[in-house]
């Protein structure tokens, strides 16, 4: 009886914590004094000096970083859309951006607009390992094809142009016979109209001409979706065949890389802030619009899943291996047995602990695994359990070594062995001293999987940031996104805490 | 009386690095005996004794226990451990189970005896010590003195043929000391060899059948405790019994 009650004590608590924490976000959320002011770039002219906004890795990026010797400052997102995102909450002044997703933005923000003058003319291309020339040829053949013959135009006037838009569907041939295998293309969907999710589904002008090129060459499409600046580094490490994400062909990117001919020009253009402040949007509409439109909300629950699954298996990985170079290190320390393994275990420890997580899951993806084709999810199990064990190791070794030596020394008098001792005796005593510890780190190792993005897993992370690059709105689907990681380590740390009073009451 | 000796002592060393602790100790103990080791601190009656179970592993000579040489590598040392016990100054039970499953732990996953079987086993042997209804609780929530009633019901419960007592009661506060010496008394009754490291006087006096003085790293006497206690011969016991008594 006094459980339950305990428990809704609990609960309620909880509650008030977060209406806490939740009123004074969203009191601040709602204005800055800037976001009404038009901004001051208002020719190209004023750029220099200015705050310029582009999305990392993109031309945009390349051309206006001449301005940094000329006092701008550039910030770089990483999606297109938390530049626009800061250039409505007045953080930047203008942001870089190519002409169509420009014209996409400016659409549903009344307060912004596209200076008149083009800044640059740029043509895009799809990009291709230098080591595979003969593919480039097929798709240089494939695109003068697609040209010549008015399929490319149509596909971008499916896209592009009021008075044509959604007239002209590119429709794949029947009966294509696709027995020249796979084409692996990578791309970042949050760039439309030339690859952007829709209804869970990633579309978009490049995606069009990549099935229209398979087509043609008899191809089955296989698409990646990943960081644009990652593109570079999956088609060089063969991850993918090729590149396909509105890329324009720049002296930086030919040293590493190859570029097909180009399959359609773009321009570069500069939104800014016109001053008319933005429309208001009662918070019922805002709601709808990120999470019950287009299905939204099942980003998140998708993404939840994910999470969950990366976290489970890299937990269950990280506790086994953990416990196992606990065992071996603190018998190394207890027996002087294992010298070497105890050294390379160390060494180990030393690498996982001393690199950041997410360069850990980089390298394990491009590196380790760059020539096989393995599942991510599989890859962000590995490397998030192959870091967690590091710090479950450490962990574990202090709580066994923290178990009196009179307990080992009992264990072994009444006659078990080594191994025997301690797993009667040892493990248990030390598994509870350290349950505290093991369920930060568990608490630490799923909020950690947030970086599963970076190598195209849609995990809870970025199942927000795909909102928020379609609805252009950054306060919904971030405190969604944290409330749900909220609750999932209030469950996790409510289990625990029942696991450890448990194993607690065995000793009053 | 010499034929049946159960442990057989010859020549054991035991240094920790540069520090010789044993120098050499031999003698032989036999079924039944109960052997007090006397001796000033620090002079090696504790790692003596710890040698005899090889929970320290000696540096010279041997151990030869029921005519099974513990000190050779081929020798399974947990299999003879199984019939030495040992009791320890403080206490070492597991403080994660039971006072019940403290005793049957070992039995029941070393010898594979029927849980009900040992169940029992060790009711008796708290019933004996007078600690029947702590059979559920933890040792955290048990005094000094039934602590270490609990310790030596745990080594009874393997039914060993030798218990090594190591300083049993000087964790103890003074009004515990007495419980604990009486069921080390009852025991001595029993027949069972017993090897105990103490400062007990009253109980080497009393109860043991040989008392063994232990000084720096050898047997500097080893006689009745009639003779040790009222016609000590050796200088340093003589020093060493003034002091204490």
């Amino acid at each position: 009886m006094n459980i339950t009650k305990s428990k809704t004590e609990y609960l309620r608590r909880m509650l008030i914590i977060l209406m806490i924490f939740m009123v004074p976000l969203t009191l601040f959320s709602c204005k800055s004094k800037k976001e009404s002011e038009p901004s001051k770039v208002k020719t190209i002219d004023d750029l220099p000096g200015a705050v310029i906004g582009v999305q990392l890795g993109t031309t945009g990026d390349i051309f206006v970083s001449d301005y940094e010797k000329e006092g701008s400052t550039i910030e770089r997102y990483n999606k297109a859309a938390d530049a626009v995102q800061a250039l409505k909450l007045g953080k930047i002044d203008c942001v870089v951006i190519d002409k169509a997703p420009a014209d996409a933005f400016v659409k549903i923000n009344s307060d912004l607009s596209i200076l008149e003058e083009n800044f640059a003319v740029e043509e895009y291309a799809i990009c291709i390992s230098k080591e595979n020339p003969e593919l480039r040829e097929k798709l240089n053949s494939a695109i003068a094809k697609l040209k010549a013959d008015g399929t490319l135009d149509s596909i971008i006037s499916n896209y592009i142009g009021d008075s044509t838009k959604g007239k002209s569907p590119y429709i794949s041939p029947e009966n294509v016979d696709r027995s020249n295998g796979t084409l692996n293309i990578a791309t970042n969907a949050t760039f439309e109209p030339y690859e952007y999710i829709e209804k869970g589904e990633i579309i978009g002008i490049d995606i069009d001409i990549a099935r229209a090129i398979c087509d043609i060459l008899g191809m089955s499409l296989e698409i990646q979706d990943i960081e644009f600046d990652s593109i570079i580094n999956a088609v060089q490490s063969g991850k993918a065949d090729v590149g396909v994400s509105g890329m324009t062909v720049t002296e930086d990117r030919l040293k590493s890389i190859d570029f097909t001919d180009s399959y359609t020009t773009a321009t570069q253009v500069i939104i800014v802030r016109n001053g008319s402040g933005a429309a208001n949007v009662s918070l019922k509409e805002k709601f709808e619009n990120n999470f019950i439109e287009d299905d939204r909300w099942k980003y998140i629950t998708d993404g939840v899943l994910v999470t969950l699954e990366i976290s489970f298996f890299a937990v269950l990985i990280g506790v086994v291996l953990g416990f196992l170079i606990a065992i071996l290190r603190s018998t190394c320390d207890k027996t002087g047995r294992f010298k070497l393994l105890n050294l390379i275990l160390k060494a180990y420890l030393t690498i996982i602990r001393g690199t950041p997580t997410m360069v850990q899951l980089l390298i394990i993806y491009y590196v380790i695994f760059a020539s096989t084709n393995v599942d991510k999810v599989f890859v962000a199990v590995i490397a998030f359990g192959l870091n967690s064990s590091a710090y479950i190791a450490e962990i574990v070794r202090s709580g066994i070594m923290s178990v009196d030596a009179g307990q080992f020394e009992a264990g072994r008098s009444l006659g078990f062995n080594y191994a025997q001792t301690m797993r009667y005796f040892i493990l248990p005593q030390a598994f509870k001293n350290v349950l505290p510890a093991l369920c930060n780190e568990f608490i630490v190792l799923i909020k950690e999987t947030s970086i599963s993005g970076y190598i195209g897993i849609m995990d809870l992370t970025r199942g927000g940031d795909y909102i928020r690059s379609r609805t252009y709105e950054a306060f919904m689907p971030l405190i969604a996104v944290a409330l749900v990681y909220l609750v999932i380590v209030v469950v996790l740390t409510s289990l625990v805490s029942r696991l450890e009073k448990r194993l607690k009451n065995n000793e009053k | 009386m010499k034929s049946n000796a159960i442990i057989e002592v010859r020549e054991l060393k035991k240094s920790f690095g540069k520090n010789e602790i044993l120098k050499g100790i031999t003698t032989d103990i036999h079924k039944g005996e109960v052997v007090v080791i006397l001796g000033p601190s620090g002079c090696g009656k504790s790692t003596f004794l710890r040698c005899l179970n090889m929970l320290e592993k000696p540096t010279g000579g041997s151990v030869i226990f029921d005519g099974v040489d513990l000190t050779a590598s081929s020798t399974n040392i947990n299999e003879q451990r199984e019939k030495i016990m040992m009791v320890f100054q403080h206490f070492n039970l597991f403080p994660h189970l039971t006072i019940l499953e403290n005793l049957t732990i070992a039995p029941r996953k070393l010898k594979k005896i029927p849980a009900d079987e040992i169940n029992n086993k060790a009711m008796e042997l708290l019933t004996r010590v007078g600690l029947q209804d702590k059979s559920d609780s933890y040792p955290n929530q048990l005094s000094g003195g039934q602590k270490q009633r609990v310790a030596i019901c745990r080594a009874l419960a393997m039914e060993p043929e030798v218990i090594l007592f190591d300083e049993p009661t000087s964790a103890l506060d003074p009004e515990m000391v007495g419980e604990v010496l009486e069921v080390m008394k009852q025991l001595a009754g029993s027949g069972i060899t017993m090897i105990c490291v103490t400062h007990e006087m009253g109980f080497a006096r009393e109860v043991a059948s040989r008392v063994m003085f232990i000084d720096n790293g050898v047997i500097a006497e080893d006689d009745t405790p009639q003779e040790v206690f009222s016609n000590p011969k050796h200088p340093r016991l003589k020093e060493f019994l003034s002091k204490i008594v």
